[in-house]
This record gives C-alpha cells, structure tokens and sequence, in this order.
C-alpha cells in the first residue's frame, strides 16, 4: 500500500532523512522507534504534505500513485490520515462542527453522499464511544482547553470517523498515563483491519505492549538501521539506541 | 548582627570545595550583598517581611512534637513522613511503597552528593529567601519515584512546626525526583503543633523533577496559624511530555508565601497550576506563580481563587514567559477572588511575557463579593445568612478542591476550609461529602 | 512552509462597494468657515436655535486639538481642503420614491439595498444617505400608523423641532470631542428615528450611508428616541467607492432609552478600507454614545467592523437608570494597512446597572487592532456588574492586536470580570485542517466564522447574512 523508496528530506537547509526506505502492505502495522531529532517527526509531516519540507531524493509510492505531488487535502481524501504529535487547537470552531467539514469534504472527494446534521450527530456519538470521549468535549471548539490526554484521543476519535486506509500515528502516546494509554490502544486496535495500513511511531517502548506491531523499524539519524518484528523493541528498552545504531 | 541575617555564617572563599559547599557559599554571600527583600522589590510590594527580617530565630530544637501531630490529621490513606525541625522522622514511617525510595537529605548527601549534583538547587535558584534555605538547611527528604512505577498510594510528608516562647525557625530542604514514565502523588502537608506563644518561620524549598513522560500530582495544603510564618520556595522541572498537576491550599497564617516556579524544560508537557486560599482575622498569604516556557508545545493553566475575610490580606501574582524557540505553547492564567468583608484586601496581577509568535495566551482576574441574588434565594429557602454565605463561600473554592485525585484527601481539605468559615462546623460532612 | 503571504492571499480583500455613480451633484467648494456653516443651515433652510448652536460647536472645535492618544498613525488632515456638502441635484422635497434619480436607485440596488418597497426585504424600513443628504426614506407610512417617526433628520428639524431640540447634543455635547464638535458645526443629514410610548417598532428600521463624492467628508447625525415601554431594532450599513485620497467621515449617533424602553442598534461598516498598499480608505473617527436614562432600560450596540483605513470608534452606554442593561457586541476585522482603535465605554451611574462586553477582533497583512474599554463604576452604582470578553485572533506575522481595559470602580458591592484570549492562526491551524481533507480557503472561514460567531448572533436576521458575506468576501476567491 505505501511504499517509501530512498527519500531524502531537508528541513531549512539540513538534511534531516537521509535514504528512508520502507514499505507497508494492507492490514499490517509498523511501528517506527527513535531517539529524539532521528527524523520521526520529519516522516510524518512528509508523508501528510506539510509545506517546508523539501524532498530532494527517492519516492514515496501509495496504491502506486506518487503520494508527494498531492495536497495534504487531497491525501486525506484519499485515505491517508496523520494523528498528529501536537493536536492544533482553533479556537471558535466547535469540535464537531469541524469533523462533519472535515468528514464531508472528503466523503464528497470519494463521491459518497454528505451527512446532514442529524445523521453525523448519530455518526459522532458512535465514533466516540470507541475512545471514551466525554460528549461535551465535542461541543467545545478543536482542542482549546483539552488536556494533553483528551486531544491524544480526540486524534484517535478523528480517526475513526474518517476511517483511513493509511493512518500515521505520531506519538499519540506521549504524555498519556497507563489508564490514557490502554483506552486510546484499545481504539487504535479496534481500527485495525485487512485494508488498512497503520504507521506507528513512537519514543517509548510501552506502546507496543498495547498496540502490537507486525513490524518494528529503529530510526536513527534519518535512515531505518534495523527492522524486526515485536521483540527488537524489548531489545531496544534493554540495551538503547546507541548500540543499535552502529 | 541580630536579625535573621545574623543566623547566615559569613561566605568564605573555599577552593576546591563540592558542589554543595560551593551552592551554600554562593547563597550567603548573595545574601550579605543584597540582604533580603523590601517593598521596593516589585514581588515584595504587597508583602512586608521587615519585621520578620528583624527578629533572631533559633533554631527549632528538636523535639519529639512530629507523631502526635501525624496522629492529629487522622487516616487519609496516605504513606506518611513527618519532618520536623529541619529533619525527617523516617523511624516512624515504615517502608515506602513499591517503586518509590525516601531517604533522608542528609543521609543521601552523605552517602553519594555526586548523585544530587544537577538536581538540589536546579529548581529553585538560590536568591531571597530560597537563598537563605540553601545557606542553612542541614536536612530534610529525597523521594524518589523509581522509572515506569505506577504508585497508587499517595506519599504524604507532612511538616510539622513546634512553636516555643521564643522565635524558632527550621529550614527543611525536600527533593522530588518522579523518574521517567513514572506516576505517583505527593502530598506536602504544613501544620502547627499547639501551645507557643513566639513567632515559628518554616523557610522551606521543594524541587521536583518530573521526567520524560512521568505524571506527577503534588497536593500542598498550609494550615496556618497566628505565630506560623512560612516563607516557601517550590521549583519544578518539566521534561519531555511529563505531566505535572499542582493543587495549593493555603489556610491562614500570620504570613504564608509561596514562591512556585515552573519550568518547561522539554517539549509537550503539561502543567495544571490550581490554587486555592483563604484568609481572615490578620492573615496574610502570598502566592507568586511563575511559569517558563523555555520548550514548545507545552501548555500551562494556572487557576487560583481566593477568599478573603476579616482583616486579611491575600496577594497574587502570576508571570507566565514564553521563551522565543518555545513554539506552539499554550498559556493561561485565571484568578478569582471572593471579597467577604470591607477590610479584607486581595491584590492580584496575573500577566504574561511572550517572546514567540505561535502562542495562545489568555489571563483574567475577578475580585467581587458575594452574589447578593444568591445569598437572597437561599435565605427565601429558611437558611440563615451567616450560613449561607459560608455555603457560598465554599462553593466557591471547591472548584479547586475537588480537583485533587484522592478522595480523603478532598475529604480533609474541605473539612480544613470548613472549619475556617463561620458556622462551617455545621456545614462539615454535609457539603464537603 | 506555507509564506505568509499565501494566508494574506487568502485574506485578499475584494471590494464589492467600489464603484463611483456618476450623478449630477451639488458639491460646495472646500473649506470650513463661518460661512460654510451658514450656507450648509441655509440650504436646509435650519431654524435659527440650530444655526446658533452649530457656530458655538463651531466656535469650540476651532479651540480644540485632534485627539493623539488612539493607537493609530495617519498624516495630519487638512479640514480647509475637505468639501463639506455635497448632494445629487434633485427635487428638495419627494414625494415618492419614482422622483428618486433612478440613477441613485441603481447605485443602491447595486449594493443590495433596493429602495423600491415592494422588493425590499419585508420588515426593514430603510433611510437611503448619498453624500450629505437623505435621498429616500422606505415605508414611512406604515411606520406612521404606529406612530413611529423615522425620517432624515433635516426633516425632522422642520416636522418634529421639539423633539429634536429636546435630544440633540443631550447625549454627545457638541463639545464632547475634537470630532463630535466638528459634526455638530458641520453635520449634514442623518437619520431621526422616535418611537412612542409603549410601542413595540414593526420593522427594523435602517440607513445606508454611501459616500459617492471625491474630497467630501460625510458628516452625518443620527438620534434615536425610544420613548417609555418602546423597543427599536435599528440597523447601519456604510460603503464608499475606491478612491485613492483619503476621505473623512466624522459621524455622531446618540440613542436615548426612557424607562423600560430598549434600543438594538447594529452596525455593518464597510467603508473602503483601501487598497493592498495602504492607499486611500476612509478615516471614520466616529462618537457613538447611548443613555440608559430611565430604569430597566436597554441598549445594545452590535457592529461588524470590516471596512475604513482608520476607525476611532466607542460606542458607549451611560447606564443611568436603575437596572438599566448595556451591551457592546464588536467584530473588527483589520487586513491589508487598516488601523482600527475601537471599543466601548461602559458608564455605571445607576444602581444593579449592568454591561456586557463582547469584543472579537481579527488581524491580517499589516493590520493593526486595538481594543480599548472602559469600565466605569460609579460611587452610587451599587450591585453594579460586568462582564468583558475580549478576543483577538491573528492572522500571519505582520499584523497586531492590543488589548487595553480601563477599569475604575467606586463602588465595593460592584463585579468586575475581565477576560482576554490572543490566538493566532498560523500555518499549524491551516495545515491541521488541511491534513484533515478541507482546502485552504475553507478552513480560514471556518476558523474566522467560529471565531465571530458569538457577536454575528447578536444580529437581526436579514444584517447577520450580509456580515457573513462580507467577512466571507475577505476570504474567497483568493487560492490557486
């Protein structure tokens, strides 16, 4: 489903990754483990279409389309979903408000019909039962005023009502205590599915005894230095990244 | 020399000396230069210390006062530790729960200093009073929340003062050290043993570190006396998406002031800074909060409220900075006050500094009375209306109260702020349930 | 990264209002005199008290000097180079709406004001001011039936003097300010609205002021009268053509509410902002003031700022009567090089008087924003109580937005709230949206529209869709 080939990327002149290569089939989960400044972040943000990010080397293939050369709206419409580190609060756009746009405009791209008021409030209820979250919170506008906690599961409950084929989870468990932690693993895991892709990074090792991947991918300095499956995590909690790293 | 300056030895220079001796130095010396605060000092302007400054306090002797007082707080739930004197009473404690270590200050610094270096004074810079701490505390705790321990029994230390006939001091030094993915509560709580009729200073400092990912609650209840004089310092240090959630209670005293600071050291962590105090009769209580947010993507909520009766003074002020580079962070402040008689005062001045544009920011104050149309409809229901505004005036502040994760101790705190307000005693159990 | 000059794409402002109409006019030469005065009382053909009392304000403003303390910079105005009447040649009384110049009619039918009764939304009542004077006033019969009188306020001279002598200059002094006392000298037409005992007004009523004429400040005087028990709802609109010299409009709206009466009066401003660059637009130093004078009373000022290079404008409540209730809804958006310094004044007198403030302002390009309020209470206004939001949201790196709240309280009983929100839209918000499947354009009217929403509900129906529209115009057709 997406295929990474050799990518290079620069952020402000600095060469950030530096020949990633990678690929993820329908129904598995990867997950990519680093230390800080590896290119985690960087990964992500290329892969959803953030402007300043400059791609100087090598492809990124998804469904066989050249994933790079579309929008961020475009991706999306197409599947790919980002949770991302840092959910962006906008302050005056109720939360709800903002999914049905969101969840309608990219209906509307794959040619399905757009939910009227009544139906996404039914939809709404139902996808966030899936994480827990209080109802209230939908009312109140994009993350303003949510603990770091409640915007983790907020992205998990954005999920859910876009129902990805692609989805990339940038540290959605950073900042998250043992209780956060399993409702929002419990969610991811229910999304989990034959036809979808997810791309997990992370910079604890505790995540993957909840959310288990198929694949562990270490990342240092902008290039994957070792794959593995689950076990290569335990491994990395016991000796660190710098013996891995050589 | 008399006064408070005369208990600091004079700086010597010392060559070679470790860390410590050279912190302790530093201090003194900052102090015989400068001498202590006065009310040119913008964050001294609404609280005189000259009378203070002026007295000469020996030190506490100590005494065996600490486990009657553990005694008088009843059970809570919590693990508990008296420190009193300057020094903890561990022999009393039994042993911490699984995942956490407490160890005496002095103990600790004799076995292995090198093992504090970077931590004891990281908190909280040696300047006012803070210095007068580290030029003189001997003793006090290290509590050490182990990596990846989830600790579900709240760690209480509580900090007793003995007044005498004559003016004591103690200066307990406490060091919080939550370790990576840890998450445990801690509780400081600050309480005086009856009797005395002298003036007793507790000049304490806390530094907590709360590392990458760890969630740390830290509970700080001052039950405050006509002789307790608390001059306080709390430094907290924020690493990679730690979480860090603060709840004060100030009850009284004849001068309670705390100065917390704190600091976001990495990215995406997250502060909750909740206060609530009271004062009455000639009180007078003093919160100065300052927030740093030198990494991005943190976000800070100070929310303070305050009440104010008798004759009582309360002061607050709260300076968030946003550091250029510190991106993405979120920063509000919020002080209410509820003015409960003519001659009760409350100063109160939440601002911000912000030197990044990618920031939200929002601060408000209030100060105002009773709501008259409130206190009317619970008259028209029979309630008389001394009570009334007591149920009011604890509605208030519950907001705050409520917050703290462990029920007993809601139950205590509220039942502490109760028994300050007129015909609270009668309201006791009823509201604070 | 998205430059900032993409979001200031998006935010690239299409003046819809800036055509000219090319009108016969009668346009007195520049130049601000004793004799200016009189010609202007004389071609209204004034009583003498209104001439007398134009040359005092005259005589005061030509002692005072320009207010400096409003956070705004432009060059220094030169009032002799400024015409200070201008009207399209016409029949001086109508009696009809067909002996309107159909050019005129056009000129409003354009800016989606049709004047012709039968098209107009039903239920908005309209007083047409091209330039100087009022060209038409809609529906003045069936307001008659109810005893409202809404008329231009040069007529209102003639048919009413009473009245008119009784209110004017008793809310805004002619010697209240700089420009209050040059609107009193120099003012031109207006709208008069009064509205009986007990009477609850049929229809909104409302006024379009267009400036048309090139070097002519409008000066206009409104007042409104809502005698005991009454209730008004009253609606503004304001355009100008494109022109690139800068052009005065020093306006005074003074609103009076007798016991239990209650004032609604809204305001969608979209005088020419200017272009891109900063040149021309209109300065729009305006003195907004309402009296709370009798008990339970109500005023509330609703605006949506989008237009004016400079704006330097208070609406202000004088809460006098006891439990009398002021409000202050505000949308200030400043794009390109607009400046605005705008806010309210909250005056508590009265005992239980209480205000809401409601102030949302929106910086783009370079533009400028501040909020100054004031808050008021008086020794003898026991139980007094307020309550101040005030928002700023940011667009881009360029622009700036200052918050200053005056507070003065002299009673202890009173309650003081506070409250301020900065936030700034910035390349994190769009691209959030954008990862989510909403383009661009979208999501900054998303974002803007939450932001306003609070005060855009505060609008009467038929007003709220054209804020909408006109916040919207900032924002489309901009991207790709």
């Amino acid at each position: 489903m997406l295929k990474i080939e050799n990518l290079h990327v620069r952020v402000g002149g600095t060469e950030i990754l530096k020949g990633l290569s990678l690929e993820l089939g329908a129904g598995e989960v990867h997950a990519i483990m680093g230390p800080n400044g590896s290119g985690k972040s960087t990964l992500s943000y290329v892969l959803a279409g953030r402007d300043g990010y400059e791609v100087t080397e090598g492809r990124v293939l998804y469904d066989g389309v050249d994933l790079l050369a579309l929008a961020p709206e475009e991706r999306a419409a197409k599947g790919v979903f980002l949770a991302f580190q840092y959910p962006v609060e906008i302050p005056g756009v109720s939360n709800v408000y903002f999914l049905k746009a969101a969840v309608n405009a990219v209906r509307k791209a794959r040619g399905e019909k757009e939910l009227d008021a009544i139906e996404f409030m039914r939809f709404a209820r139902e996808k966030a039962k899936l994480v827990a979250l209080d109802a209230e919170l939908l009312k109140r506008a994009v993350n303003s005023g949510f603990s770091g906690g409640e915007k983790k599961r907020n992205e998990v409950f954005q999920m859910a009502a876009l129902e990805p084929r692609l989805a990339i989870l940038d540290e959605t468990d950073s900042g998250l205590d043992i209780d956060a932690l399993r409702i929002v693993s419990d969610g991811v895991n229910a999304l989990r599915g034959p036809d979808r892709a997810m791309l997990v990074i992370t910079h604890y090792q505790r995540l993957l005894d909840y959310i288990v991947p198929d694949r562990v991918h270490v990342l240092v300095d902008g290039r994957i230095v070792r794959s593995g499956d689950k076990t290569l995590a335990g491994e990395l909690e016991a000796r660190g990244y710098a013996e891995l790293g050589g | 020399m008399s006064g408070l300056i005369s208990q600091v030895p004079d700086p010597a220079p010392s060559a070679g000396a470790g860390w410590l001796a050279t912190l302790r130095h530093e201090a003194a010396a900052y102090l015989h230069a400068r001498g202590f605060p006065g009310k040119k000092h913008e964050a001294w302007r609404f609280t005189s210390v000259r009378e203070i400054v002026e007295t000469t306090f020996a030190p506490e002797p100590a005494e065996r006062a600490a486990p009657a007082a553990l005694d008088a707080l009843g059970d809570d739930g919590t693990w508990r530790v008296a420190i009193a004197a300057g020094r903890p009473w561990l022999d009393g404690a039994g042993a911490a729960p699984d995942g956490v270590t407490v160890e005496s200050l002095a103990d600790a610094l004799a076995r292995d200093p090198a093992a504090l270096e970077g931590q004891l004074g990281a908190g909280v810079a040696a300047q006012d009073f803070a210095a007068l701490n580290a030029a003189l505390f001997t003793d006090g705790l290290v509590v050490r929340i182990r990596a990846g321990a989830d600790v579900t029994t709240p760690l209480h230390v509580v900090h007793v003062a003995t007044p005498g006939e004559a003016p004591r001091a103690a200066y307990p030094r406490v060091l919080v050290l939550a370790e990576p993915g840890s998450r445990a509560c801690v509780v400081e709580s600050f309480v005086a043993a009856p009797g005395g009729s002298a003036r007793h200073l507790t000049n304490v400092v806390t530094e907590v570190a709360v590392g990458a990912n760890a969630h740390l609650e830290h509970v700080r209840v001052t039950e405050g006396t006509d002789r307790t004089v608390q001059l306080a310092s709390l430094g907290v240090r924020l690493a990679r998406d730690a979480r860090y959630a603060s709840r004060v209670v100030t009850l009284g005293g004849a001068l309670s002031r705390l100065d917390l600071f704190v600091r976001f050291e990495g990215a995406g962590a997250e502060a909750l800074l909740d206060g609530v105090y009271h004062v009455d009769g000639q009180d007078h209580v003093d919160h100065h909060v300052r927030v740093d947010h030198v990494a991005g993507h943190g976000t800070s909520r100070t929310r303070y409220r305050g009440l104010a009766d008798g004759r009582g003074h309360a002061v607050f002020d709260a300076i968030g900075v946003v550091h250029r580079g510190a991106a993405g962070s979120a920063v509000h402040q919020e002080n209410r006050n509820l003015l409960l008689s003519d001659a009760a005062t409350v100063h109160t001045k939440p601002h911000l500094e912000i030197d990044e544009d990618d920031v939200a920011a929002s601060h408000g104050a209030t100060v105002g009375a009773l709501d008259e149309a409130q206190l009317f409809y619970l008259r028209a229901r029979a309630v008389p209306l001394s009570e009334a505004r007591s149920i009011l005036t604890f509605a208030f502040a519950r907001a705050v109260l409520d917050g703290i994760g462990h029920a007993p101790l809601v139950a205590r705190t509220s039942e502490a702020l109760l028994s300050r307000l007129p015909e609270g005693a009668a309201l006791r159990g009823g509201l604070s349930a | 990264m998205t430059a900032p000059q993409d979001i200031e794409g998006i935010l690239a402002k299409r003046y819809d209002a800036g055509f000219v109409t090319d009108i016969e006019q009668d346009t007195a030469p520049p130049g601000l005199d004793e004799g200016t005065i009189r010609m202007i009382s004389g071609k209204k053909e004034e009583p003498s008290w209104l001439l007398d009392w134009r040359l005092e304000a005259f005589a005061r403003w030509r002692r005072m000097r320009e207010p400096r303390w409003a956070k705004v910079e432009y060059p220094a105005i030169d009032y002799q180079a400024i015409s200070y009447y201008s009207a399209p040649k016409q029949k001086p009384k109508l009696e009809s709406l067909d002996e309107v110049d159909p050019k005129l009619l056009e000129t409003y039918a354009k800016l989606g004001i049709p004047l012709h009764e039968q098209k107009l939304l039903a239920g908005v009542a309209v007083d047409a001011v091209f330039d100087s004077v009022s060209v038409a006033t809609t529906f003045k019969a069936k307001l008659g039936e109810a005893g409202v009188i809404f008329c231009s306020i040069s007529e209102a001279v003639r048919e009413h003097p009473e009245l008119v002598r009784r209110y004017l200059g008793s809310v805004v002094p002619t010697t209240d300010n700089f420009f209050a006392a040059l609107n009193s000298a120099v003012f031109t037409d207006g709208s008069f609205v009064y509205v009986p005992k007990g009477v609850r007004c049929p229809m909104e009523l409302s006024t379009y002021f267009r400036i048309n004429a090139s070097n002519t400040g409008q000066f206009e005087r409104t007042l409104i009268v809502a005698d005991e028990g009454s209730y008004v709802s009253y609606l503004e609109g304001c355009t100008a053509p494109m022109r690139d010299e800068n052009q005065l409009h020093a306006a005074v709206v003074e609103l009076v509410a007798l016991a239990d009466a209650e004032i609604k009066y809204s305001t969608v401003q979209n005088w020419y902002p200017g272009d891109e660059n900063g040149v021309g637009g209109i300065y729009n130093f305006v003195t907004k003031r309402g009296r709370c004078a009798g008990a339970r009373s109500k005023i509330a000022w609703t605006q949506v700022e989008t237009g004016s290079a400079i704006t330097w404008k208070y609406p202000s409540c004088i809460l006098e009567g006891e439990g009398s209730v002021g409000e202050f809804y505000s949308v200030a958006l400043s794009n390109h090089y607009q400046q605005a310094d705008t806010g309210t004044k909250m005056i508590h007198v009265g005992p239980n008087t209480r205000s809401t403030i409601v102030s949302k302002g929106i910086s783009a390009g370079h533009g400028q924003q501040t909020y100054r309020g004031g808050v008021t209470i008086a020794r003898g206004a026991t139980g007094a109580r307020n309550h101040t939001q005030c928002d700023s949201l940011l667009i881009g790196n360029s622009c700036g937005a200052h918050t200053i709240p005056y507070v003065d309280v002299q009673n202890r009983t009173a309650q003081v709230e506070h409250e301020a929100t900065t936030s700034r839209i910035g390349e994190d918000q769009l691209f959030y949206c954008r990862a989510r499947g909403l383009s661009e354009e979208d999501a900054v009217g998303l974002i803007v529209n939450g932001f306003c929403k609070e005060v855009l509900n505060e609008l009467p129906m038929e007003f709220a869709v054209e804020a909408q529209k006109l916040l919207g115009i900032s924002l489309e057709g901009a991207v790709g």
